[in-house]
């Protein structure tokens, strides 16, 4: 049986955390969506920086509904955005997908946020 | 002995030291075969001595050796045995002559009671000096020694009958024991070639560095180019030092124009930390080139050769470059950049780049390229502003263009979009797209779409849907049906919004295509499309597929989405059309299935077995196996084979499934144990805190019998009771509640008026007693008393009837 998957986000103004853990589907990708543009609040925030450490795998429907996601801060809320700590699979998908044109790659959260300027 | 010869020593000597088991025991048998000096033999000893019982064999097997092959040089013969007979490993590995059948015989009437230490030297000769009439004992120990030990086993049996040793073949190539697996391969060659081809592909795609050097140790046997893509597939990822020593060995052992080549395109492709080491190769390949006088001496060296490559090969290197720079690390990426700035002058490669541009994949990459090297072109361009009447200076002026000097040639740039040479037409759309990309421009985007030309109908593609992706639906059909792959896979993307199937139709026909940049393509789009719509299609694509990075790209889709229904899928594909290809095949195998495990997708991954039943349908087997044998022509059905790769992968996946099982009961054991010993723990502690108060209670209760000088009170007659005890009768002796008179001598008196009376060995507290002050201390008194309590001390209370002192 699958261990659960789910989702914590932590607020560091400017900079917004999303540590989905487990099996990265479609479903958990629903839930990050929902839980960062149900209620938007990205007051303060420039950065979304995504923390990938407990995700060993992201699947096809996974990496579409992580594209929609990162289209969405892009477009709508001219955020920047940063992928951390993917396994070796995740981050050839992400290359393969052609993620890196919408994410910055990183290897952890601090180089993210020394990139990012603070 | 050659300089390579001896540099090989040497290296096999240094292997002695290696904490690699497999390696060492590996380096033991051939220095047994070669060695023939003292110092190797004192280094053997050394390795005897340890209590590694399979080190221990292998190094007492070659001391033995060693040393007869040193005494029949110097025209020794070993030291005479004793006249008695016993048997030794000495004379198992190295009999004499007169002894051999002495030997057999002792063995043969003795079989049971050859004890197990002996039982691997005892393999060792009957493999030399035995028959028939000793496998079915060989097959009995095979079937008992699980570790290394089996080796001598193995080698008997394929001496003296290889069809016995095909039922064990399946057990024996699933061993955990990577010696074991590379020797059952070995034997499984001369039966079945293409089968033992596939068992060393998934032996070197191994993780793990011993299972690789195992298979390097017998990739030798196997025909070079066969092995060569998978051994350059390993170098490119490998950083073990010695698995990058034995596929040097190995490559140089079979020096080639092409494996000089192959080098080169992976070195520049390849990260800085490892194309170091990789260097190295190279040039100990050019000296190899050189000895073997494959090359002359003056066209064997590293520059001529890459001179010669660079002439032949640049086209085909540059294609393969446009493949894997999408799906490259980071690091490789970079090197890959460094080398397309370094070259960007030759012609073909600025070519390369100016189409990479085009591609969205890389664009990014391109333009910072060209950045680079249209550094020193800008300030040339703006300098001649009058003269860009050629297309080659529109092209130049265009590229050279930031968001500053976009505004003051704008309507210069507008002009180059509407009317204009293809090249320049289609850089002029992308510059407008990039700087000012808004509606009002929309009109010259939707003209250049009415295009037939490729190359402008994708920039105002691309201008179009960074306005609005709905104003490409009318283009679908043109999209989909266009010749060039990037217009095809935009068409999918868009497609895939509005009609999906159509846009799988695409995909299929892309990821078919003769063209391998277009099947690049159409796997990164594959990654967007709902798993079960494109699995079966790209599991038929990866089985023809004969680039190792476009199948790589495959694989990558195939891993994110891991289940049990795929690895059955997978493990039913053999690409035979690239070596390096299945090798990644074979390591996604091993990579999806640890990935089912860790992610608990299945917990009955494969059905176990029972050794009956195996053993049962492999002797239904041997009989038309051992026709077959005779032809020396095994042409059995795949499926039929006991020892086929699927069986013998079931069996490793079984043993690590159990393992893991056991592994987590262990666990649960432990920390079951461990909460058990704080409990205890805890218990002592809460005992030992409780104790003293325990201890002192108990203490307490004792006290209360017992009489101190501190209890005695202030004395008192107690003239109430004088006259209250009239007895009737009088014993003569002392009796317990009973009166009676004795004589004792009087002691003293204490507070509460007690008067001690010592009598026999008793002491005698009396009470009531009237004429106390007539008594001197140890004087001699007669008493008639009732005694009728004992102290716990002994000590006696009576009630004093009468007392009379002399």
């Amino acid at each position: 049986m699958t261990k659960p998957a789910d989702c914590v986000i932590e607020r560091e103004p400017p900079y917004l955390i999303v540590r989905p853990k487990g099996y990265f589907a479609d479903q958990l990708g629903l839930k990050i969506s929902g839980m960062l543009f149900e209620k938007p609040d990205f007051r303060d925030i420039k950065y979304v920086i995504f923390d990938f450490s407990q995700v060993p795998v992201v699947n096809s429907q996974g990496i579409a509904t992580l594209i929609d996601i990162c289209g969405n801060l892009v477009d709508n809320y001219n955020i920047s955005i940063g992928f951390c700590k993917m396994s070796n699979l995740a981050s050839e998908a992400f290359q393969i997908a052609g993620l890196e044109q919408l994410a910055t790659f990183f290897s952890n959260i601090d180089e993210a946020k020394a990139y990012f300027g603070m | 002995m050659t300089k390579n010869n001896q540099s090989e020593y040497q290296e096999l000597l240094s292997q002695l030291s290696s904490n690699k088991k497999s390696a060492v025991i590996s380096a033991i048998v051939q220095l047994a075969k070669v060695a023939n000096d003292e110092d190797t033999v004192y280094k053997l000893r050394k390795l005897a001595e340890t209590a590694d019982r399979e080190v221990s064999f292998f190094a007492t097997q070659a001391i033995i050796k060693i040393e007869s092959r040193m005494h029949s040089q110097k025209n020794e013969t070993p030291e005479s045995q004793s006249i008695q007979f016993t048997l030794s490993v000495t004379k198992l590995i190295a009999p004499l002559k007169s002894e051999i059948d002495v030997i057999k015989n002792f063995i043969r009437n003795n079989r049971t009671s050859i004890s197990e230490d002996l039982a691997p030297a005892v393999a060792v000769f009957l493999g030399k000096h035995g028959d028939k009439e000793d496998i079915p004992w060989l097959v009995e120990k095979l079937n008992s020694f699980k570790s290394n030990l089996v080796l001598p086993f193995i080698d008997a049996l394929e001496n003296l009958s290889s069809i016995d040793l095909v039922p064990h073949l399946p057990n024996l190539l699933a061993s955990e024991y990577p010696l074991v697996r590379s020797r059952a391969i070995m034997a499984l060659r001369k039966i079945d070639p293409d089968e033992a081809l596939a068992h060393l592909s998934e032996l070197l795609a191994s993780r793990k560095v011993e299972e690789k050097l195992a298979g390097l140790g017998i990739a030798f046997f196997f025909p070079f180019e066969q092995v060569r893509e998978m051994i350059l597939s390993i170098l490119q990822e490998e950083t073990d030092p010695e698995v990058i020593r034995g596929c040097t060995t190995l490559l140089i052992s079979n020096p080639d124009l092409e494996t000089a080549y192959k080098l080169l395109s992976i070195i520049d492709t390849t990260e800085k930390n490892k194309s170091n080491s990789l260097v190295n190769v190279f040039k100990t390949l050019c000296s190899a080139l050189a000895a073997a006088k494959v090359l002359p001496p003056d066209k064997a060296n590293p520059d001529s050769i890459i001179a010669n490559w660079k002439r032949e090969r640049l086209s085909k290197f540059l294609n393969e470059l446009e493949i894997q720079l999408p799906v490259a690390s980071p690091s490789k990426r970079e090197s890959i950049e460094n080398w397309l700035i370094k070259n960007i002058n030759i012609p073909e490669v600025l070519a390369l780049v100016e189409k990479l541009a085009q591609n969205p994949n890389t664009e990014e990459i391109a333009k910072k390229i060209l950045q680079e090297y249209s550094q020193q072109k800008r300030l040339a361009i703006f300098a001649k502003v009058q003269s860009v009447n050629t297309e080659e200076d529109q092209y130049n002026l265009i590229q050279a263009l930031d968001e500053n000097s976009f505004k003051s040639w704008k309507d210069l740039i507008i002009k180059f979009a509407t009317s204009g040479s293809v090249r320049v037409r289609s850089a002029a759309i992308n510059a407008i797209a990039k700087f000012e990309p808004s509606f009002e421009n929309l009109s010259i985007a939707e003209l250049a779409m009415k295009e037939d030309h490729p190359a402008i109908v994708y920039s105002a593609a691309k201008f179009l849907e960074k306005i609005d992706s709905q104003k490409l639906i009318p283009y679908i059909p043109k999209l989909l049906s266009s010749i060039d792959c990037r217009l095809r896979a935009l068409g999918i993307k868009i497609a895939r919004k509005y009609d999906e199937n159509k846009a799988l139709q695409s995909l299929k026909e892309m990821l078919f295509s003769s063209d391998r940049v277009t099947r690049a393509n159409a796997v990164a789009n594959m990654l967007l499309f709902p798993f079960e719509k494109v699995s079966d299609m790209l599991l038929k694509a990866l089985e023809r597929e004969d680039h190792s990075s476009i199948a790589r790209q495959m694989l990558v889709v195939l891993l994110s989405n891991p289940s049990k229904e795929l690895l059955d899928k997978l493990d039913r594909i053999h690409a035979r059309s690239n070596y390096a290809v299945s090798l990644l095949i074979a390591q996604a195998r091993m990579d999806l299935f640890d990935l089912i495990i860790s992610l608990g997708l299945d917990e009955n991954l494969t059905k176990i077995e029972t050794e009956k039943t195996k053993i049962e349908k492999s002797h239904k087997k041997k009989d038309e196996i051992k026709q077959n044998l005779d032809s020396a022509n095994l042409s059995a059905n795949e499926t039929e084979k006991p020892y086929s790769i699927e069986n013998v992968r079931n069996a490793i996946r079984n043993r690590q499934v159990e393992n893991i099982k056991q592994a987590k009961a262990i666990e649960k054991k432990a920390f079951l144990e461990e909460w058990y010993k704080h409990i205890v723990i805890s218990f002592i502690i809460i005992m030992l805190a409780l104790s003293p108060s325990i201890i002192l209670d108990v203490i307490e209760r004792g006290r209360r019998y017992a009489i101190s000088a501190s209890d005695i009170k202030q004395f008192k007659i107690d003239k109430e009771n004088e006259f209250a005890i009239e007895p009737k009768f009088v014993q003569e002796q002392f009796t317990m509640n009973e009166v009676c008179k004795i004589k004792g001598k009087f002691k003293e008196i204490s507070q509460e008026g007690l008067v001690k009376l010592a009598y026999a060995t008793m002491t005698i507290w009396l009470e009531n007693v009237s004429s106390v002050p007539c008594l001197i201390p140890n004087e001699e008194v007669e008493v008639e008393i009732l005694p009728y309590h004992v102290y716990t001390n002994g000590d006696i209370l009576a009630k004093c009837i009468k007392i009379n002192n002399k």
